[in-house]
Parts: structure tokens; sequence; C-alpha cells
């Protein structure tokens, strides 16, 4: 239950801090501008020109342009394309020939004999390298991969008689659109088109696969941390640290 | 402040990292198995009982020489579902079942109960077929089966003792049977042509009255496919309206199981 809670409180928790970091922001060079005005007129009004306030449009902060590539890692928490993906082997009638079917009797032993463990699953890591070609648009690749592992064993030794495990691998091509600058924070969009893999030791598949950001932001200069809601291959929510290099 | 900050960033980025149960795993409990190995060992036990049972009455018919009596045996011993009709060298008892009417066929070959082999017979060829033969006081039933997905064979020793009806409230025969049961389920898969086998082997130290029974049950499973050998006692208490289970150690009751109507 925990481990459920702690990811989530995190989240409000990162939420708040990325308040924090734009409020810092709201502090223009216009009023800054009028500040210093104010006070040269007060102290220097005969010697000194006073400066003149600055016209302010909108331009990308020159800081978190200088750098050309990124390179992100991090990871998803359960989305449902994932979970799709995983559970595409669990319908799979090979599990169901090999123990037999339930109706005979060595299916009905088979089921009572052995159990299987709790299921467990990392349904997302990625790995992420951008390459900007536009203030706003950057062009890379996208690497997802997300697996779960279960255990049967018998009920009443315990002893393993095999592990099932599989995993849903990702290829994507990437394309982020970055729709908000600041010094130390951006916001962006992004979506992603490309194949995914799922196997296990006898099987394996590639399906198309897509993945999307509705939105995402990064905290930080040449290395941030990254925070994302979307869909697809990464997952639903997914976090992460990168560099700008 | 911003050493906190960056410690929670990077909690929240390794957060993500940990795996997550995503489905409930199952029951760690071995009453399933032993509830198979039990319910399908019941219905073996179900036919030798039952033959011992209907040819130790249809033996005790054959010697009753008056017609009155007879009639009362056949009333008090057979109920009204069952008829009996002899035939040359033997006789036929005819029991309704469930939906079905099914036949013994028992061969004396002109001999008295105790005397010579007798021969069962249900569906031969397909079915049910059992050699009883003396055996110093007590009878030595062989039988063996065949019949849709399961082969197999008994070894069972017996013997039985008739009980005045009017002392006990029950009239009836008492039986002690002590002997093995083993049995071979033929499963093949429809998808693949694998044909497995799961062997039960049952060794019975077991008394019937009635249709009630006492005693103990040792049945082991031997799974080919999974090398898998399991273990189950059962113990019927007599007057009891439960069995009892053990199986690896743990124990289960199942109640309302007495009236076994084998």
């Amino acid at each position: 239950m925990i481990r459920r809670i702690f990811p989530l409180l995190s989240l409000v928790l990162l939420f708040v801090v990325s308040e924090r970091l734009l409020a810092q922001e709201v502090v223009s060079t216009e009023m800054l501008a009028q500040n210093v005005s104010s006070y040269c007129a007060q102290n220097y009004a005969s010697t000194v020109v006073s400066p003149q306030p600055t016209s302010w449009r909108y331009a990308p902060d020159a800081s978190s342009l200088e750098n050309k590539h990124s390179l992100q890692v991090g990871g998803g928490l359960p989305g449902l394309t994932v979970m799709a993906m995983l559970d595409m082997l669990f319908s799979d009638p090979y599990y169901e020939d090999k123990i037999g079917s339930s109706n005979s009797l060595r299916g009905q032993l088979s089921d009572a004999r052995y159990y299987w463990t709790k299921e467990r699953a990392v349904t997302s890591l990625t790995l992420d390298y951008g390459c900007r070609v536009r203030d706003w648009l950057s062009l890379g690749v996208k690497g997802a991969v997300g697996f779960t592992t279960r255990a049967r064993r018998h009920v009443a030794t315990n002893d393993l008689l095999y592990r099932d495990s599989r995993v849903a691998a990702s290829l994507l091509f990437n394309m982020r659109f970055d729709w908000l600058h600041r010094r130390s924070f951006m916001m962006y969009s992004s979506f992603g088109l490309g194949v995914a893999s799922i196997f296990d030791y006898h099987h394996g598949t590639i399906i198309p696969m897509f993945d999307a950001t509705y939105v995402g932001f990064t905290a930080g200069r040449k290395f941030y941390y990254f925070l994302e809601l979307g869909a697809g291959a990464s997952g639903t929510f997914r976090t992460g640290i990168g560099c700008r290099f | 402040m911003r050493h906190i900050v960056n410690l929670c960033m990077i909690v929240v980025s390794l957060m993500s990292f940990v795996g997550c149960a995503v489905e409930d795993a199952g029951s760690r409990s071995t009453e399933p198995m032993a509830k198979i190995m039990w319910r399908t060992s019941k219905s073996h036990i179900a036919i030798v009982s039952s033959a011992i049972e209907d040819v130790v009455h249809a033996n005790e018919l054959l010697n009753i020489a008056d017609e009155q009596k007879r009639a009362e045996y056949m009333g008090r011993y057979f109920d009204g579902a069952t008829s009996f009709s002899e035939i040359t060298n033997g006789f036929v008892i005819t029991k309704l079942m469930g939906d079905s009417r099914i036949s013994w066929v028992v061969t004396t070959n002109g001999h008295a109960f105790g005397q010579g082999d007798w021969t069962v017979e249900f569906q031969s060829g397909n079915g049910y077929t059992m050699v009883v033969r003396p055996n110093n006081g007590e009878y030595r039933a062989i039988m063996s089966f065949d019949y849709g997905s399961q082969r197999g064979s008994s070894d069972i020793y017996f013997s039985y003792s008739l009980v005045d009806g009017e002392m006990l409230g029950y009239p009836d025969v008492v039986s002690s049977i002590i002997g093995d049961i083993k049995v071979t389920v033929y499963e093949s898969n429809a998808s693949t042509p694998l044909c497995v086998d799961t062997e039960i082997t049952e060794r019975l130290t077991i008394s019937e009255y009635n249709g009630l029974m006492s005693g103990q049950l040792n049945v082991d499973c031997i799974d080919k496919y999974y090398d898998a050998h399991d273990k189950l006692t059962v113990l019927i208490p007599l007057f009891k309206n439960y069995i009892e289970l053990v199986c690896y150690g743990d124990s289960y009751q199942l109640f309302n199981e007495r009236k076994l109507s084998w």
C-alpha cells in the first residue's frame, strides 16, 4: 500500500516545488527596470541617466536553448497500453495446452498442486535522446521497456516449478514540441511512432506502437528532472532525470 | 532547501523504477488438491464396494429356498430400483444408478459362494470384471476395469457378516475390505496429441455398513507429466458426519460426507 501511495505523494510534492520555481520567475525584467529607475532618480538624479524600461516580448530563455542535445532516463507508472501488451501473452493458448484442460483430472490436479505467486511488473523504463533542430522542435529516439514476472510454485513445498517472465520493448521515433521556456523550467508535448516487441522465452511478436506526452515539464538547467503525463509505450505518469549537452 | 528539493526530485525519479504488484496471487493451500484426489478415489471405491455388496446379497438370496422369505429379503436388501433374475450358471442383478440402468452378470459356474471362483461382469469388454475366489476363510476380489479414460485394477480381500437388522435397526451386511485399487487415468489433449497418465493408488482399510463407511484410505497420486507424487490420507470415522482429509500435513474436514451413497 505504501509503495503505491508514495509515488503519488512524491508527484504532488514535485508539483508544489514546481510552483515555487514558477513563482520566482514572476519578477520580470520590466519590474526590475522600474525599481532601478526609481532608485537612481532619488540618489543620482543629476549625474546618471535613468535606464529606460525595456520593451518586453516573449523570447525563449537562452540558457535552456544553449545545449542542442538531451538525454534522459526515467520510468512510468502503469499505463493501459503497456499492460495490454503484457497481457497479450496471458491469453496465449500455449499455456492452456501446457497445463492441460482444466476439465481433465491432470489439469485440475495441476491447478490445485501449483499456484501462481504474486505478479510483479515494471511497466516502463525509458531512455530518450533528443536533438534540437528548432527552438521549439526536437527530434530523437525513445526506447521503452516493461516487463512482468511471476512464478509457479508447489502449494505444499513451495518448490519452484518454473518462472514466467514477459517483456515488452518499444523503439520509437519521437518529436518533441517545446512550448514554454524559462531559465530553469520548460514545458512541452511530444509524440512518437515506432514498433514494440513482446516476447518471453519461447514467443515473440512485433506490433506498431505509439507514445504521446500530453504535457511534460522539466526543472533544472544542464541536469534536470522531468515529469510527464501521457499515454503509450512509456506509461501514463512518467518521471526521471536527464541532462543537456 | 536546495538540497532538500534535489533529494525529493531524486526520490520521485527512483520511485518510478520500483516494480509494483499488479495481480493478486493464487492461494497456497493443499485443500483443493486433497478434495480432487478424494473425489476421484471415491468413485473407484464405490464401484468395488457396490459390486461386493451386491454379490454377497445375491448369494444370500440364492440360498433362500422359500419364495416368501426370498421376496422379503429382496425387499429388505435390494431397493425398489434393483431387480434380480437367475440365469444358467448364475444370475443377473440390475440396478438403476442415476439415469442409467446397469446390470451385473454373476457367473457361479455351479459353485456355491466360497467354494469356487465367481465371475462378475459389468458391460463385458468395456466395463468391469471381478473374480471372487475363496481365500482361507475370506474372499479375494481381483477386479479390472477399462471404462472411458480410466483403466485400472484392484486386488482386495474382504470378509462379511450378516447383521440382524432388528438388533441394530439397520438390516445389512457388514463388510471389511483391505487392499489396493490402482487406477490409471489416460487423458489426451485435443490440441496437442499428448497422452498423459495420472496414476491413483488407493490402499483401503475400511468397513462398510449399510452404505456407511469407516476406516482409512491412503491415496497416492502420481502425475507422470510433472513427475509429481502427492499423498492423501482420508480418515472416515464411523457415525460421524464428516471425513478428514490429510494432505502434506494439512488437515481438512469435509462435512455431510457420512452418507456415502455408493
